[in-house]
């Protein structure tokens, strides 16, 4: 298994953002981290980068707990953007070459090329758009063996959101797995192996997409809506 | 064979680290100088200037402008030194807990690199900032400035104080350097271990940053104090010092000189592995 959690929780002072999280996913699949907003599907993800420290519990990745060989095998693309904005692109790109070993800087300037986006320019000017589209490009530049994005589709538009996927489903590398975190799951089910419903800070259900397709006779958006009455 | 493996594979790691520390190190400083690098050719610049206005005809004019620029390489001086603490410590809150925490803690370097780099960063712009500081105080005030020989009375004292303490001259300013150094270090740090612990709490995350690390700092004093007084138990006239204020024998203010200064520098040294631990618990990134 590439990521493994078992018995994590996670609270904020008295209140329990996260509860008994048993979870794990496999190599080479892409699951879908569903759920409503303020549910726990970014605590979790910041539990499995390492950003946060579990209550209880252990998250392991390929049977090592979170450290520096497992942020060497992860990429991911936070909700917010966080690159230092006096820096230019090409100085970005400097910056993830040196530190990750498995940045493929060839694929990086194919994919800055494709969105018309000047090396040279300074991150402060550009517009927050560009930036996600920036931090995408750095993430899925990655030779890495588990991507994880939280929200990558939230606050854009239709064609930035085709844009987005087919930036995932052309660039990630094979044989490695992809966590996507959303709320608008119909712009992503087609792409989905597995699904992962979270709601209040549990795993309420966890199964192929395939096989809950077939079993309830609906697409996932529309198991989704019911089982949450959203 | 097996030692010599494992010997190869911790030569490999720390090899890793020291690339890694270098790498945070050049971004980290080349964040700090970006503010401070003009801020020290201001500095510099305004000395200079307004020692070359002493040494042309003296007018009124030139008496107000060389005034005026010695007042601001001045005010520069006190600048740069606030300016470079509040810098490092900026940069440590933003890089470990604001928005740019959420690359730092997905860098493939642990928490123990990540702290060491900063507080390299830091002690190599404190250094470059005291340098600064003292250069360009050299430049307004060597030779005699409003016939005062500043410097040279400064340098006199030094060397009385010296021959007094029974110590050589260079001792002397080795020792006050590293009393300076490692207070200046005790106050990074002592903000460095604040802010992590203050960023461990729920609420009111940047106050508690700043109650804790002048709680550290105040630790430290503390800590001297005691010392001191446990000095003066062994020393009568040092507690001569302490409780009446009467002047000790020489012996001891150089005893008290040598042990403040190492204390300092012990103090630094366990407040560095302080904040590793206390980094090395974790991070809850907002």
């Amino acid at each position: 298994m590439l990521v493994a959690c078992k018995k994590v929780y996670k609270s904020f002072g008295d209140q329990e953002v996260l509860r008994n999280i048993n979870l794990k996913i496999p190599t080479g699949k892409i699951v879908g981290l569903l759920g409503k907003n303020g549910q726990g599907k970014t605590t979790l993800i910041k539990l499995i980068t390492g950003l946060l420290t579990p209550t209880r519990g252990e998250v392991k990745i390929d049977g090592r707990p979170i450290g520096v060989e497992t942020k060497a095998r992860i990429s991911y693309l936070p909700e917010r953007t966080y690159l230092d904005r006096n820096m230019t692109v090409r100085e970005v790109l400097k910056y993830f070459s040196e530190f990750y070993q498995n940045f493929n800087q060839p694929r990086a300037e194919k994919l800055l090329k494709e969105l018309d986006l000047d090396i040279n320019s300074k991150i402060v000017h550009m517009s927050k758009g560009m930036q996600e589209k920036l931090q995408l490009i750095l993430v899925m530049s990655r030779d890495a063996e588990l991507y994880i994005l939280d929200e990558p589709l939230g606050g854009v538009d239709p064609a930035t959101r085709e844009y987005i996927i087919k930036t995932i489903l052309a660039n990630f590398c094979e044989g490695a797995s992809v966590l996507i975190s959303t709320h608008l799951i119909a712009d992503v089910e087609q792409i989905l192996d597995e699904v992962i419903f979270i709601n209040e800070g549990k795993i309420v259900l966890m199964a192929p997409a395939d096989k809950l397709r077939a079993d309830k006779n609906a697409s996932i958006d529309e198991i989704f809506r019911k089982e949450f009455k959203w | 064979m097996v030692v010599i493996k494992t010997k190869t594979l911790t030569k490999k790691s720390s090899c890793a680290t020291q690339n890694a520390v270098a790498k945070l190190l050049k971004y980290d400083l080349k964040w700090i100088y970006k503010v401070l690098g003009p801020l020290y050719l201001a500095t510099l610049a305004c000395a200079i200037l307004g020692r070359l206005l002493d040494l042309l005809q003296d007018s009124f004019l030139f008496s107000i402008i060389r005034t005026i620029l010695i007042g601001a390489s001045i005010t520069l001086m006190i600048n740069i030194y606030i300016n470079t603490m509040a810098r490092i410590w900026v940069r440590f809150a933003r890089n470990l807990y604001g928005d740019e925490s959420y690359l730092t803690h997905t860098l493939p370097v642990s928490s123990k690199t990540i702290f060491r780099a900063k507080t390299l960063a830091a002690a190599i712009a404190m250094l470059t900032t005291l340098a600064v500081i003292v250069l360009s105080f050299i430049i307004c005030y060597v030779g005699f400035y409003n016939g005062i020989d500043l410097i040279g009375f400064l340098g006199s004292s030094i060397q009385v104080a010296a021959s007094t303490l029974g110590l050589p001259t260079p001792i002397l300013v080795l020792l006050l350097f590293l009393a300076i150094f490692a207070q200046t270090m005790i106050m990074i740090l002592s903000g460095y271990a604040g802010i992590i612990l203050g960023h461990r709490f729920n609420q009111h995350k940047t106050f508690k940053s700043i109650l804790l690390g002048i709680v550290f700092y105040f630790m430290s004093q503390l800590i001297a104090v005691v010392m001191l007084l446990v000095l003066s138990l062994f020393a009568p006239n040092m507690m001569e010092l302490i409780v009446r204020g009467r002047s000790p024998s020489f012996d001891i203010l150089r005893a008290a000189l040598i042990s403040i200064t190492g204390l300092y520098a012990i103090y630094t040294g366990a407040l560095y592995h302080l904040g590793q631990k206390f980094l090395a618990w974790g991070v809850d990134v907002d």
